[in-house]
C-alpha cells in the first residue's frame, strides 16, 4: 500500500522504561489513520518521534515521508518533510486578531518604509481561512470565536505554509469541543483529506473513531495491540486491546465493607449538577464510605472537586452537604460544614513561602486562639504531633513548604484536613508525581480516617489507587455518572473498560 | 530527608500560584518561593547598617550628630511618614498595592483643618477627628470596593482614586492653604511635649506596637501573609481572601488619616497636596524594611529599622552640608536598593535550593 508516512520498529527507552518498543506506524494519502490508547500506553512518546522532539534508540528503523528519508530528533526536518500538529490547547494566543494568529512567528508582507501591508495580508488570511471552509473578518480577536472555529484557525495556520503539507497530527481535537460541533469537525477533516492530506487522529472517543477513521491502531505498554481498517474493530474489541490481557487482574481487597462508627447518613450529594464538564451529574456520599471517581480527560471526573473549591460556577442542579442545599460552595463555608477538599493542582495545595507550622493550621486558626491573639506555643505543641502523626519529612515545622518533596507536600495537605476533623474528604488527584512509598502512606491516612467514620471521595486518574482502597467507584462519562463499581469489580481492568465504553453503547 | 523525586515544582509553579497578586508586587514576591532560614546577616545586616552609621556620623559630626535635639529631631521627622507606612504594610503583607495613601492623607488634612476654618473654630475637635477618621475609611472602603468587588487591579485603581482624592481636597480647599480658626488645643495634639519627647513620637510607638501585634500575634494577619504569599492556595485553604484584602485596605486609609491628622495638629493648618511627598518614603521604608529581621515578608521591626536607615542617612548628609536635592534622590536609590537587595538574597537562595536539588538528582 502507497503510503506518505511510515516509520519501522522504532523502540524508544527511558532511563529504565521503554516507552516504544518495536512500533511501525503509517499513513496514507487521504487516510484517517486513528491512534488509541491508555495514559501512558506510548501514544505521547510516538507523536513526540514524529515531530522530531524525541530522538528513538539507535536501532530504529526507516522514518520515510513521501520517498524521502526523515533524519530523526530534527523538527526542522520534520517540519519541511510536511509534517503538522495541532495539540489540544491549540496554540493560539487568545488576544491576537485571526490574521495575526495566523501570521505567528512568521513575517508580514510589508512595503516601504516597512508598512506591512494590511489589505494584501488581509485578503491572503481570508484565502487560507477559505481553506477551512471558514468565511470571517480576520481582524476578529480569536476570544471571540466558537471552539470549532478556534480548532478551524489552528488547521487554517497548520495547512498555510508555502511548502506541501503531508501528514496532519490531531492530538485530542474534540477534548475542548462541545459534542454537538464533532461533526463539524469531522467536515474539516473531510474537506482537509480532499486536497491529499494523510491525519493522525488522537482520541480517548472511541465512537468518533469509527465515525471518522479509516484504519485504527491501538497501542499498549509501548507495543501495538492490534492495527487494521476501523470497521473491523468493535468497541469491545477496542476496549479489550485498550486494557489488555485481564488474566492478570488485581486481587480485590478483603475489606470493603463501609466502617460506619458515626452515624450513618448522607455526608454529600449532587443533584443534577451541571458546572464545567459535568452535565447533571448525581451521586452520593454516606459517611464512612470511600468513594473512587474516575473518568477520561473531559468527562468531568476534576469538576466534581472544582465546584466544591468555588472554581466553577454551578450552572444548575444542586449540592447537598449534611441535606441541607449550598447555593455557592466555596472552601470557607463548606469547611464549616465538615468538608474539606484537596485541590488537584501542585501550588494550591499549600503555600510555598510559608513554614510547614503555618501551612498545617491556616485552615483552622480557631483552636490555636486565645482571646483576640494566637497561642503561638499552643501552635508549636500541635505541629510538632501533627509531624510525628503523619509521618512529615524532614521534621522541622519552619521549613518553608516550597523545600519539602512532592509526596511529604501532599501529607502536610492531608494533614492539615484532617486536622480539622472532617466529616468528608474530597481528594482529587492526592497521588499525582508522589513516589511509590509517600503513595501508600497518603492512601493509608485516608483509609484510617474513614475507618474512624471520616467519608471521602477519591478522585484520581491512577486506578490502582482506587482498587486499593475505594469501597465503590463511580465511573464519570459526559459529565455524568455512568455506571457503578462496588466489591470484586472494583479492578483496574473494569474500571478502564467502563471509562472507555462509549455514552451510546451505556444506553 | 526524602529527596527520591526532582522538586522542580517550588520554582515552576510558583507563578500560577500567585494569581492575581499583581504587576510588580507578583514579580517580586515570585523569587520568594524558595524560602530559606535567613542567615544572621540577612537578617540583622540593617540593623549593623544603622549602628555603622551612627558610629561613623558620631565620629566624624562631632557635637552636631550625637545631641539630644538632633537626635529626637530624627525620630520627629520620622513620626508622619511612620503612620503611613505602617499602614501601608498591610496592603503590601497582603499581595496587593495602595497608591492612594498620599491621596488619602492629602484630602484628609484638607478635610480636617477646614472643618474648622468653615465652622469658624466651633466644632469639637473629637467630633472634627471623628468626621476626619470616617471620612478617611471611606476611602478605604472604595479601594477596598474597587478591587474586591469590581476585580479592578489594585495598583491602576489606587492611582485613579488617589487622584481622585485630590481633586476633591482641590475642591474643599480650593486650591488654597486653610489656616483659620484652628484652635490651640487641636494643634496641642501635634505639638505637645512630654519630658521632651514629642507626643507624636508616642502615638508612633503605640501604633507600630499594635500593628506588630495585629500582623505577627492574631489570627486576622496569618491570614494576611497568607493571602500575600499565595491568593488562591490561601482561598483553597479556607482564609476569606476578598475580606481581608478589603480590610487591608481599611487599615491602611485610616493610617494615613490618622497621620494627615497629626501632621495637620502640627502644621496648624491645612496646606494643599501635602500627602504626595509621603508616598515615595513609605514604599521605601516597606521594601527596606521586608529585606530585614524577618526577610521577604513585610514586617514592622524592619520597617523600623528602614525607616531610620533612611532618616539617619538623610540626616547625616544634611550636616555635613549636602544639598537639598540629595534628599529626594536618596529615598529613591533607597528604594530601588532595597528591592535589588530582596531580589538578590533570594536568587542566591534559589541557586542553593537547585544545587541541592542537583546533588540529590545525582545520588538518586
Amino acid at each position: 500500500m502507497s503510503s506518505i508516512l511510515s516509520i519501522s520498529d522504532v523502540s524508544k527507552t527511558f532511563v529504565s522504561t521503554r516507552a516504544l518498543d518495536d512500533v511501525s506506524f503509517t499513513v496514507g494519502p487521504s487516510e484517517v489513520h486513528a491512534l488509541v490508547g491508555h495514559n501512558g500506553s506510548g501514544k505521547s512518546t510516538l507523536i513526540k518521534v514524529l515531530s522530531g522532539f524525541h530522538q528513538p534508540d539507535a536501532d530504529s528503523g526507516a522514518f520515510v515521508v513521501d520517498g524521502t528519508e526523515v533524519p530523526y530528533g530534527d523538527p526542522e526536518a520534520c517540519h519541511r518533510a510536511g509534517l503538522r500538529f495541532i495539540h489540544q490547547e491549540l496554540g493560539l494566543l487568545d488576544s491576537l486578531s485571526v490574521l495575526e494568529n495566523l501570521r505567528l512567528g512568521d513575517t508580514y508582507e510589508t512595503g516601504p518604509g516597512w508598512r506591512i501591508r494590511w489589505r494584501r495580508e488581509r485578503s491572503r488570511a481570508r484565502e487560507i481561512l477559505s481553506i477551512v471552509g471558514l468565511d470571517l473578518d480576520p481582524e476578529i480577536l480569536v476570544e471571540e470565536l466558537t471552539p470549532i472555529e478556534r480548532t478551524q484557525v489552528a488547521v487554517a495556520r497548520a495547512l498555510q505554509s508555502e511548502s506541501a503539507v503531508r501528514v496532519l497530527v490531531l492530538d485530542e481535537p474534540t477534548a475542548t469541543l462541545p459534542s454537538s460541533e464533532v461533526d463539524r469537525l469531522f467536515e474539516l477533516i473531510r474537506r482537509t483529506i480532499a486536497q491529499g492530506v494523510g491525519i493522525v487522529y488522537v482520541s480517548h472517543r472511541l465512537e468518533e473513531i469509527h465515525a471518522i477513521s479509516d484504519r485504527v491502531t491501538v497501542l499498549r505498554e509501548g507495543r501495538i495491540a492490534g492495527t487494521g481498517p476501523s470497521r473491523e474493530f468493535d468497541n469491545d474489541r477496542l476496549v479489550q486491546l485498550i486494557v489488555g490481557d485481564t488474566a492478570e487482574e488485581t486481587p480485590p481487597i478483603a475489606a470493603r465493607e463501609a466502617t460506619r462508627s458515626r452515624d450513618a447518613g448522607e455526608v454529600l450529594a449532587f443533584e443534577g449538577v451541571t458546572a464545567g464538564e459535568l452535565a447533571g451529574a448525581s451521586f452520593s456520599v454516606q459517611s464512612g464510605e470511600i468513594v473512587g471517581m474516575a473518568g477520561l480527560a473531559g468527562s468531568g471526573v476534576h469538576d466534581v472537586a472544582a465546584v466544591l473549591l468555588g472554581s466553577l460556577e454551578l450552572e444548575d442542579g444542586t449540592v447537598r452537604v449534611q441535606g441541607e442545599a449550598i447555593q455557592r460552595p466555596e472552601p470557607q463555608g463548606l469547611r464549616a460544614r465538615g468538608v474539606a477538599v484537596l485541590p488537584s493542582a501542585r501550588d494550591l495545595k499549600g503555600i510555598g513561602e510559608m513554614s510547614i507550622r503555618e501551612n498545617l493550621t491556616l485552615s483552622d486558626l480557631k483552636p490555636i486562639t486565645k482571646g483576640i491573639s494566637l497561642d503561638l506555643g499552643g501552635e508549636r505543641r500541635e505541629v510538632r504531633d501533627l509531624i510525628k502523626r503523619f509521618d512529615i519529612r524532614p521534621p522541622e515545622p519552619e521549613k518553608p513548604l516550597a523545600e519539602l518533596s512532592g509526596g511529604n507536600k501532599q501529607k502536610v495537605a492531608v494533614a492539615k484536613w484532617l486536622r480539622v476533623d472532617p466529616d468528608l474528604l474530597v481528594l482529587d488527584e492526592p497521588t499525582q508525581g508522589v513516589d511509590v512509598g509517600a503513595k501508600a502512606e497518603i492512601l493509608d491516612l485516608v483509609s484510617d480516617a474513614a475507618a474512624q467514620g471520616v467519608a471521602a471521595v477519591l478522585c484520581s486518574s491512577d486506578l490502582d489507587d482506587l482498587a486499593a482502597i475505594c469501597s465503590r467507584v463511580l465511573i464519570v462519562r459526559g459529565g455524568q455518572i455512568a455506571t457503578e463499581l462496588t466489591g470484586d469489580r472494583i479492578t483496574r481492568e473494569a474500571i478502564t473498560e467502563e471509562c472507555y465504553r462509549s455514552a451510546a453503547a451505556a444506553a | 530527608m526524602n529527596r527520591s523525586e526532582p522538586v522542580p515544582e517550588g520554582s515552576g509553579g510558583n507563578d500560577d500560584g500567585q494569581g492575581g497578586s499583581g504587576g510588580f508586587l507578583g514579580w517580586f514576591r515570585r523569587d520568594e518561593g524558595e524560602t530559606r532560614q535567613a542567615s544572621f546577616l540577612e537578617r540583622y545586616g540593617g540593623v549593623v547598617l544603622l549602628a555603622l552609621m551612627i558610629v561613623i556620623f558620631t565620629i566624624t559630626l562631632p557635637g552636631k550628630f550625637l545631641t539630644y535635639d538632633n537626635l529626637i529631631g530624627i525620630v520627629g521627622n520620622q513620626t508622619i511618614g511612620g503612620i503611613v507606612a505602617l499602614g501601608l504594610l498591610l496592603p503590601l503583607a497582603a499581595g496587593v498595592f495602595d497608591i492612594s495613601i498620599g491621596g488619602v492623607m492629602t484630602v484628609a488634612i484638607v478635610l480636617v483643618t477646614w472643618l474648622f476654618q468653615t465652622t469658624g473654630g466651633d466644632i469639637p475637635i473629637p467630633a472634627a477627628i471623628l468626621i476626619t477618621l470616617i471620612a478617611g475609611l471611606c476611602a478605604g472602603v472604595i479601594n477596598g470596593l474597587l478591587v474586591v468587588k469590581a476585580k479592578v487591579d489594585p495598583f491602576i485603581a489606587t492611582i485613579g482614586t488617589s487622584s481622585v482624592f485630590v481633586g476633591i481636597s482641590q475642591l474643599i480647599a480650593n486650591g488654597e492653604t486653610i489656616a483659620r480658626d484652628i484652635p490651640s488645643a487641636f494643634t496641642s495634639i501635634g505639638r505637645t511635649e512630654i519630658f521632651d519627647v514629642p507626643l507624636t513620637t508616642v502615638y508612633l510607638i503605640v501604633l507600630a506596637i499594635g500593628v506588630w501585634y495585629l500582623l505577627d500575634h492574631t489570627p486576622f494577619g496569618r491570614k494576611v501573609y497568607a493571602t500575600g504569599a499565595g491568593r488562591e492556595a490561601a482561598r483553597l485553604s479556607g482564609v476569606p481572601t476578598n475580606r481581608i484584602i478589603f480590610t487591608t485596605f481599611l487599615i491602611s486609609a485610616l493610617f494615613a488619616t490618622i497621620a494627615a491628622v497629626v501632621y495637620a495638629a502640627r502644621l496648624g493648618s491645612g496646606p494643599p497636596n501635602t500627602g504626595a511627598s509621603y508616598l515615595l518614603p513609605a514604599y521605601a521604608s516597606a521594601f527596606l524594611g521586608s529585606t530585614m529581621i524577618k526577610p521577604g515578608r513585610f514586617n514592622v521591626p524592619g520597617l523600623i529599622v528602614a525607616l531610620f536607615i533612611v532618616a539617619v542617612g538623610i540626616n547625616g548628609l544634611q550636616l555635613y552640608g549636602i544639598p537639598f536635592w540629595v534628599v529626594e534622590t536618596y529615598q529613591g536609590l533607597a528604594l530601588i536598593v532595597a528591592v535589588v537587595l530582596a531580589r538578590s538574597t533570594s536568587n542566591k537562595s534559589n541557586r542553593r535550593a537547585k544545587q541541592k536539588q542537583q546533588q540529590a538528582g545525582a545520588t538518586a
